[in-house]
């Protein structure tokens, strides 16, 4: 420092403002990379939850953090090769949460676990094992079956939290496969209270349709269960209350509920138009009722 | 009717009792649309806030169930006045001082109509009620009405589902939404600037606070009223002779 001092000190005006104009790119460039950084270290989110490469920063905090890696990564060895095998060029260009095992979860989720088993996910998934999308025509992966992966952040997922922040989380992570539903869901009046309003006693996704096990509640019945968690009193024809009321996100199988979505539909269409040409209409009417008695003012009648 | 003052002549044209209805129909009616448009509109960061003030969602709703109770209290008096009116005050509920509809209104709202387009020189000659004021009190009236019924649907769910489908209860809140976008915008735009903008009024017309209004209002808004008022005097001062 003192050296550099020295030096400064020792340049002339001339040499300082050349050192000066040729230094302006790097400061510049400096002022604009340093945002980026600090932006980094501040938002927290830099690598994605499921890579090959773990914040371990981060790792700690969450719910897993005081595990050690070999209890979920148990063997680092595989079918006679070193883990990550170095020869195979494609090793680390695979998806980790399709290649993971997850039956390793199990050890300290049983209960999750088995659900998950009796669930909708499994079986979708249980039908892409058995016939997998051809090699290089992989979809997107919103339209493969999850895995435990997909919806839970092994490394990062931070345990504690209350039901609203987690009621929160679930409206994105079931709205990354499930798009239409969390719009309609957000109209609904289960979304509104609970994700923007705090509402606690408010239904999130998992209410509903159960955690794990994460049912269509097409079936009446199964659907007036769900209701019974909350509303006590609900009859059968309570359960025929449309949630996710937009007719994208009704099955085609079930023409009742399309029916019913399609009245509504028409209701709110009449509504909406009745609404605004009476406002338009006495918009204008009250406009050029100003505008009369303005003219008749000032031409003194 | 006539109270006599120093300077002017004082008509009464609003008793004490609708004078506090509409002034309780007032606060209650923002606080009912304020609290229903931050329950409907709850993605506005607005909205949050405003919830937040008043503690909590679970608080917004009770406000929001009490002013409409409220609410509806007021049509109910006014119920009782039109019952006190007709049946004891033995007044007559479809004539000229009345607030009902007439069929003369037709006429008034089509000469109305071409004095605003310029067809004639000046407005026609309202009687005690203007078909706007008529207008603004039945569409409170009857959408109370409708409001309670969409309301008392989204309120109690589970009973009205005995009786009704379900899909129902979708159709009521899509029907209250509605409705309140029309009252509220109606009212807070359109009947505000209807009793403050206009020149006539301008900056404002204080006869729903205060009940009277002066012998020149009279003969300019309400010349039927007036004319009609003057024949009766006219009528009873010559019987008296």
């Amino acid at each position: 420092m003192a050296r550099l001092r020295l030096f400064l000190r020792r340049l002339n005006t001339a040499e300082r403002t050349r050192l000066l104009r040729s230094s302006r790119g790097l400061i510049i460039a400096a002022w604009l990379i340093l945002p980026i950084h600090v932006q980094a270290a501040w938002s927290g989110d830099p690598t994605p939850s499921s890579s090959w490469f773990v914040d371990m920063n981060r790792f700690l905090k969450s719910a897993h953090g005081s595990l050690t890696c070999e209890r979920c990564h148990v063997e680092m060895t595989a079918r006679d090769k070193v883990h990550p095998n170095r020869e195979d060029p494609t090793a680390m260009k695979k998806v980790v949460v399709r290649s993971y095992d997850y039956k390793r979860c199990a050890s300290c989720h049983p209960e999750a676990y088995k659900r998950f088993l009796q669930g909708e996910h499994a079986k979708e998934l249980a039908k892409e094992k058995q016939a997998p999308p051809p090699e290089g025509k992989e979809p997107p992966p919103e339209k493969l079956a999850p895995t435990c992966g997909d919806c839970h952040s092994s490394h990062y997922a931070q345990s504690k939290r209350s039901r609203v922040e987690l009621g929160t989380q679930m409206i994105e992570t079931c709205g990354k496969c499930h798009k239409a539903q969390e719009a309609s869901y957000l109209k609904d009046i289960h979304g509104r209270m609970g994700v923007f309003l705090e509402k606690k006693a408010s239904a999130y996704c998992t209410d509903c349709h159960g955690a794990h096990t994460c049912e269509s509640l097409k079936d009446k019945n199964k659907a007036l269960e769900a209701c019974r968690r909350c509303h006590k009193d609900a009859t059968i024809q309570f359960a025929g209350i449309l949630i996710h009321a937009g007719q994208q996100d009704i099955s085609k199988k079930d023409p009742e509920k399309q029916a019913h979505a399609a009245i509504i539909g028409t209701i709110k269409g009449f509504a909406q138009t009745g609404t605004i040409i009476l406002l338009l209409f006495f918009a204008l009417q009250t406009f050029i009722w100003i505008l009369r008695e303005l003219h008749r003012r000032l031409r003194g009648r | 009717m006539r109270d006599q003052t120093v300077e002017q002549v004082i008509y009464w044209r609003f008793n004490v009792l609708h004078r506090v209805v509409h002034l309780v129909v007032m606060f209650a009616f923002i606080g009912v649309g304020l609290t229903g448009f931050s329950m409907a509109f709850s993605s506005v960061g607005l909205a949050q806030t405003f919830v937040w003030l008043l503690g909590g969602i679970d608080s917004v709703r009770y406000f929001h169930r009490f002013c409409a109770v409220i609410l509806y209290l007021c049509v109910v008096t006014e119920i009782l006045w039109g019952l006190y009116y007709r049946f004891v005050l033995r007044g007559n509920l479809l004539g000229p001082n009345s607030i009902c509809f007439r069929i003369r209104d037709l006429r008034f709202f089509r000469e109305h109509m071409g004095y605003l387009l310029g067809q004639s020189e000046g407005p026609p000659r309202f009687e005690r009620f203007t078909w706007w004021e008529k207008l603004d009190y039945w569409t409170l009236f009857l959408g109370m009405h409708s409001m309670a019924l969409t309301g008392v649907f989204l309120w109690f769910p589970e009973f009205f589902s005995r009786f009704f489908p379900g899909y129902f209860v979708n159709i009521a809140q899509v029907l209250h939404f509605d409705e309140a976008i029309l009252a509220v915008l109606y009212k807070f735009f359109i009947h505000t600037a209807v009793r403050h903008l206009r020149p006539e009024v301008y900056p404002g017309d204080w006869v729903i606070f205060t009940g009277k209004v002066t012998k020149e209002t009279m003969m300019r808004a309400h010349p039927g009223e007036w004319a009609l008022l003057n024949a009766h005097q006219q009528g009873s001062a010559t019987r008296d002779q």
